[in-house]
């Protein structure tokens, strides 16, 4: 209960011993590294992608997830408790119980002290004795119970919270979600949520019996005499102004010390997982160079944080001498004029000697609690995000028509990517569009699929203008397949069925086979549930595009749009996807982003797109026949692929 | 576990073995061995000034309180003062020197494991570079803490010793009843460690998961969003997420029992001593003064006991992350430094009068050196031989993706001289006598992902990791040839910044086009006697695979073969792209690893149907 001197070093280290035993187990470090890579790898691609389909110049991220201000915060956690009023109530009375039962032992030694001075007997002696222990055996239970009330009513509050966010973020308006980007909603849903959970576990216990027991302390002290309360209260001043010196300077030293910390272990991520790169090219002594040096910053911000922090601790024990020197000067007083009784007198001091690691406590846990409580805002910042109730916009497409007037678009101050373009596809039809790098077709692509909203214009889906359709439920009329794949953690029946949880496994079958991907899972070990994705086997990208495809199966669209969704399986698989890919457009409408010309073969209709305009339009056969860009266009390709 | 300060330096000697910098470190760990000695004594002093508040107390309240007598009262609390400024003073000083020397310490390993991994012997390591980053960062640290845990543990007994010592003072066998009863309380908690640690563990591996199952959902969220599945996504974390609140619980109801358990006889032990203390005050032998001291000193003493046992623990984790450091800085190298044999194998070819580059710093002036491969079974690689004249641009088709790799490891140093059988000739030299160095001025081999820096494109470009070396060479012309031939010029034209636009997130934003066409830009710019590239064109489209395969062959063998009056080039190219391949001058079809054609792409085209079938999609 003592040192309370030595709390802040004893806190530090096992915060960091908490980070190290993550790192303890070699079998853990090994499985983290090796998600670490392929999180890496994943997140290259996904941002690539997103590079090429939005605005090539923006910074990514510039528009940011809602964060919730205090007062929202309070009023959200507010909503929490009320939702659970029993629990609460239970919870905050069973807390104030422990306390009382916690207050006993200084009290009573006080009385023995007292009849020890007046001549007791041995009874008197054992009298207090039982007393402490029987508090002590009762203040036990009530602090377990307490314990596990704290942690249902705050895990419930919790879980609720982190169910709403992921199902706000999932649900985000497809183009806010590509202003996002990946990234912010990633460290909600996992880094805000780690932080806020370990805060519940580690912090709010103890900040919330400190808290209580300073309270109760001071009610205490009353008690005995209120000079003795004021006397104790002497130590208050201090340790406010204490505080109000050092939160503004450290906050902003922290923000320092994370942030050259950050940056070092930016540099060597870079510059280890580069090491091939470096060696290569003969830079690793620049490389080096930039390590040490960012580690040096770090370390002197680190240096320097903690010499901020263990000068301010000074004053928390300059606190105590002030407060414990009062309250012994006034018992001493009260006692010189008989107010109080020696043993008075003695509680008192024990009662504020008592107090100093509770305070502590809630001082030096402050910082921790500012950022759990910004974790929290942010998560709650999400959780607000209106949830998408019965949409405006009902309209249901009738048939698996496109049609597309005036389309344009152009990002920010951009020159224009689409410039006026009009088109009709029937239902059914398969539409290849074709182009250099550049030409407009991923951006078409992304606007037909809800993704991007386009500067002007209109597209009907089926009758059915596109801004008419239920935000969310667009993609359930026109499904897009890009280039980046991922594999969701999990067996293979899980990454299918997030098309349709209900499908059954017949039906999970049929779309394998529509794909050619029923040989292979046929052949995993466990078949459909098999674990794939980051925490089981890894499969390449070929089959995870496939995958891809034998979802939309499943959820059958009437539209689709591939985007480069063959792309990825190099030349060896590339035969093999377009053939799925194929196969999955029978019956569907289907609009193709080609990055082979095999694919515009395939495909019924032609669209050569150049600078934002289609500038030829009609089957392979007749376009390869016209003078005009898709004859050259098709001329080299099949010159460098049937020999000369 | 040893208690034994003194050895702080051995790890670090051991951590330096790698080159360079090693007097300087040394220096380092005189000054951090003197600080760790000051910084314990202080711990030391403060857990002592600790011990003695309660006896104060209990002074105070038995020479002062009882009496009435305001000097006593006076000196009481100057002795107060006193205590206070010396328990203040001790931690703040010697929790600063102890920090900052496990800090620095921590900064040291993490600047030689810097060094180590990035030296260009290569290291021997089966671990992937996220964990190697995991050890530099977060393991260098937690071994350092090593340091703060032997300061703390020998603080904590200096604390304990004086208590007792008071204690005896008071009467031995008081001392011997709060001597037994710290431990075993803690013997009793120690209990509930087990369970703790089974539930908790299985609560964070479970909120673990459910963390992982966000982020997944998240990083697959287009994809999942291109389908409209948004509402099965979000039920299937609620039931996660159920899971996850259920596991929390259960290691919470533990926890709670524990910290009851603890409260509880904590309050028992203090009764007993309590009504102990009481007793002897009864007849005489203690003052109440006493009884407060005794009392406090109960207390107390369950602090430096349980920083013991929590400091053990620590030092045992430490202990596992500084063996995990060690390891990374004792592993071999893959190619251990040469240097001396190929002083011995220069010495030998120039009696031999054999023709040897005079000037061989200079990458720029050296011809690129013949290749050649005598029956080399390497990897995947079954008995090749090759021989790659100066000035050639050679291509590879093959069918086994290993084979690449392969022949890009070998050359590129990165394979053990071991696992090689048959020969490599460099120049006049085998490839195990150059010495690594030596080596990299000769052959640049491109890795298939590049890999991209924080900073400018143009630093990226001349693979600089800070902008004070990149004044200090003349500015990169945008009209460069290596940047054309790339095909990177119109990329990089496009930026707003052009060659100054900042590369976020290590290239990750680039498309999969743009970042192969800055890699080969970079490698262009090298301008080394010879280069290997692998696949560098898979992910650009048809036309500007046509740009770079011309201007690759323009820019490194001159425009219809002759080199310009520049010094020979050799270029390897890894390809099954037929753009690529009717660019070389000689065309090599592996399959599985043994070389069964060699022609130039439109004869190969014509006679073989199984090169057909390889390279035309």
């Amino acid at each position: 209960m003592r040192n309370r001197a030595a709390v802040p070093l004893v806190k530090k280290s096992q915060a960091k011993a908490e980070k190290m035993a993550a790192t303890s187990a070699r079998r853990f470090a090994r499985k983290a590294a090796k998600k670490a890579a392929k999180v890496a790898a994943r997140q290259a691609r996904l941002t690539a992608y997103r590079a090429r389909v939005g605005s090539p110049d923006a910074p990514p991220g510039t528009v940011q997830l809602p964060v919730a201000s205090a007062r929202e915060t309070w009023r959200e956690l507010g909503r929490a408790c009320r939702r659970r009023i029993p629990l609460a109530v239970l919870t905050l009375l069973v807390t104030l119980l422990g306390s009382v039962a916690w207050l006993v032992a200084p009290w009573v030694l006080g009385l023995l002290v007292d009849q020890l001075r007046a001549g007791a007997s041995v009874a008197d002696v054992l009298q207090p004795g039982v007393l402490i222990a029987a508090a002590a055996v009762l203040g036990g239970a009530i602090t377990a119970v307490g314990g596990v009330l704290i942690a249902h009513l705050g895990e419930h509050i919790l879980a609720d919270l982190r169910e709403q966010v992921v199902d706000r973020a999932v649900r985000l308006p497809p183009v806010l979600l590509e202003k996002i980007g990946t990234g912010d909603l990633v460290t909600r849903v996992g880094d805000d949520v780690g932080m806020v959970s370990r805060a519940l576990t580690g912090l709010v216990p103890t900040v919330v019996s400190s808290a209580v027991t300073v309270v109760l302390t001071g009610v205490s002290l009353a008690l005995l005499d209120w000079r003795l309360a004021l006397a104790g209260m002497v130590a208050l001043p201090v340790y406010v102004l204490a505080l109000r010196w050092y939160l503004p300077r450290s906050g902003a030293s922290y923000a320092m010390e994370r942030t050259a910390i950050s940056l070092r272990n930016q540099s060597l991520l870079g510059s280890l997982s580069g090491a091939a790169t470096v060696r290569a090219h003969r830079t690793e002594d620049s490389h080096v160079a930039a390590v040490q040096s960012r580690s040096a910053t770090a370390l002197a911000h680190s240096v320097s944080v903690f010499r901020l922090f263990s000068g301010w601790a000074g004053w928390l024990n300059r606190a105590e001498l002030i407060g414990l020197s009062a309250v012994l000067i006034v018992g001493f007083v009260l006692v010189r004029e008989d107010i109080v009784s020696v043993g008075a007198a003695t509680a008192a001091a024990l009662y504020f000697h008592r107090l100093f690691n509770p305070l502590a406590v809630l001082l030096l846990t402050f910082d921790d609690v500012q950022s759990a409580g910004a974790g929290l805002a942010r998560l709650v910042g999400v959780a607000s995000i209106a949830a998408p109730g019965p949409a405006l916009a009902t309209s249901i497409p009738a048939g698996s028509s496109v049609r597309i007037e005036g389309l344009t678009h152009s990002y920010g101050e951009a020159p224009v990517v689409l410039d006026r373009i009009s088109l009709v596809v029937p239902g059914g039809q398969r539409v290849a569009l074709v182009g250099a790098s550049g030409a407009g077709k991923s951006t078409l692509a992304a606007i037909l699929a809800g993704v991007t909203q386009a500067s002007g214009g209109h597209v009907w889906i089926g009758g059915v203008l596109l801004s008419e359709i239920d935000p969310e439920a667009v993609n359930a009329y026109v499904a897009l397949v890009s280039q980046e794949v991922h594999v969701f953690a999990g067996t293979v029946l899980d990454n299918l069925r997030l098309a349709d949880p209900l499908a059954s496994e017949a039906t999970v079958w049929d779309a394998l086979e529509v794909v050619s991907a029923q040989s292979w899972v046929a052949a995993l070990p466990d078949g459909l549930h098999t674990l794939i994705g980051e925490s089981g086997r890894s499969i390449p990208p070929a089959a995870a595009q496939q995958l891809a495809l034998a979802r939309v199966v499943i959820a059958d669209p009437p539209v689709i749009v591939l985007d480069e969704a063959t792309a990825e399986a190099g030349s060896a698989g590339a035969h093999e996807l377009e053939a799925a890919a194929s196969a999955v457009a029978v019956g569907r409408t289907a609009i193709t982003v080609a990055h082979r010309l095999t694919q515009a073969q395939a495909a019924d209709r032609v669209l050569v797109m150049d600078q934002g305009v289609i500038i030829q339009d009609g089957t392979h056969a007749e376009l390869v026949l016209q003078e005009g860009k898709y004859r050259l266009l098709w001329l080299a390709w099949s010159r460098q692929h049937a020999g000369r | 576990m040893p208690i034994s300060p003194p050895d702080h330096g051995k790890l670090r000697t051991k951590a330096l073995r790698g080159k360079g910098g090693q007097s300087e470190h040394r220096g380092l760990g005189a000054a951090a061995r003197w600080r760790i000695w000051a910084g314990t004594i202080l711990l030391g002093g403060h857990q002592l000034a600790e011990a003695m508040v309660p006896v104060l107390i209990g002074v105070t309240i038995d020479t002062a309180v009882d009496t009435g007598e305001w000097p006593a009262l006076a000196w009481c609390i100057a002795g107060l003062v006193v205590l206070f400024s010396f328990l203040t003073l001790c931690w703040r000083h010697g929790a600063r020197f102890i920090e900052n020397a496990s800090m620095a310490r921590a900064h040291l390993l993490r600047g030689s494991m810097a060094v180590r991994l990035l030296d260009s012997r290569g290291v021997a390591t089966d671990r992937a570079s996220g964990e190697l980053v995991a050890i530099a960062s977060s393991d260098a640290d937690a071994a350092a803490t090593a340091v703060e845990a032997r300061a703390g543990i020998i603080a904590a007994v200096v604390g304990l010793l004086a208590a007792v010592g008071v204690l005896v003072d008071i009467n031995p066998w008081l001392a011997l009843l709060v001597l037994a009863g710290a431990p075993l309380i803690l013997l009793v908690l120690a209990a509930f460690t087990k369970p703790i640690a089974g539930r908790r563990g299985t609560a964070q591996e479970s909120a673990g998961q459910t963390s992982a199952l966000a982020t997944d959902l998240m990083r697959g969220l287009r994809a999942l969003r291109g389908i409209g599945a948004a509402a099965p996504a979000s039920a299937r974390y609620r039931q996660a997420s159920r899971k996850s609140l259920d596991a929390s619980l259960r290691a919470a109801r533990v926890e709670a029992f524990q910290t009851g358990t603890a409260a509880a006889l904590n309050g028992i032990f203090l009764a007993v001593v309590a009504v102990f203390a009481g007793l002897l005050t009864l007849d005489g032998s203690l003052s109440a003064g006493q009884l407060i001291t005794v009392v406090g000193l109960a207390q107390f003493m369950a602090e430096p006991v349980g920083s013991i046992a929590f400091r053990l623990k620590s030092l045992a984790v430490a202990n596992a992350s500084a063996r995990r450091v060690e390891e990374v800085l004792n592993a071999p190298w893959l190619r251990p430094d040469s240097s001396r044999v190929e002083t011995e194998a220069m010495a030998i070819a120039q009696v031999n009068r054999m023709e040897m580059p005079e000037d061989a710093a200079s990458p720029e002036s050296t011809p690129a050196p013949r290749l050649v491969l005598h029956r080399v079974s390497a990897g995947s690689l079954r008995d090749v031989s090759v021989d790659l004249a100066p000035g050639t641009l050679l291509a590879i088709a093959g069918n086994d993706p290993r084979d690449a790799i392969s022949i890009f490891d070998l050359l590129s140093g990165r394979m053990a001289a071991d696992s090689m059988q048959g020969s490599v000739l460099v120049g006049e030299l085998g490839l195990f006598d150059l010495s690594t160095d030596r080596l990299r001025e000769l052959v640049l081999a491109e890795p298939y992902q590049p890999d991209f820096f924080e900073g400018t494109l143009e630093q990226n470009l001349r693979g600089l990791a800070t902008v004070a070396e990149l004044a200090l060479l003349p500015a990169l012309s945008m009209t460069h040839p290596a940047l054309s031939a790339s095909a990177a010029d119109e990329m990089i034209g496009s930026r707003t910044r052009g060659l100054a636009e900042v590369v976020v997130d290590r290239g990750a934003s680039m498309s999969g086009g743009q970042r192969q066409r800055l890699g080969l830009a970079r490698a262009l710019l090298g301008d080394p006697p010879l280069l290997i590239l692998n696949e560098p064109t898979t992910a650009v489209d048809a036309m500007t695979e046509k740009v770079i395969a011309d201007g690759v062959r323009a820019l490194r063998h001159g425009r219809s073969g002759n080199q310009g009056g520049k010094v020979l080039r050799s270029t390897l190219i890894i390809t099954n792209s037929p753009v690529l391949l009717d660019a070389a001058d000689r065309v090599l079809m592996l399959d599985h690893g043994a070389v069964v054609l060699d022609g130039n792409h439109a004869d190969l085209l014509d006679s073989s149907a199984a090169y057909r079938a390889l390279v035309l999609r």
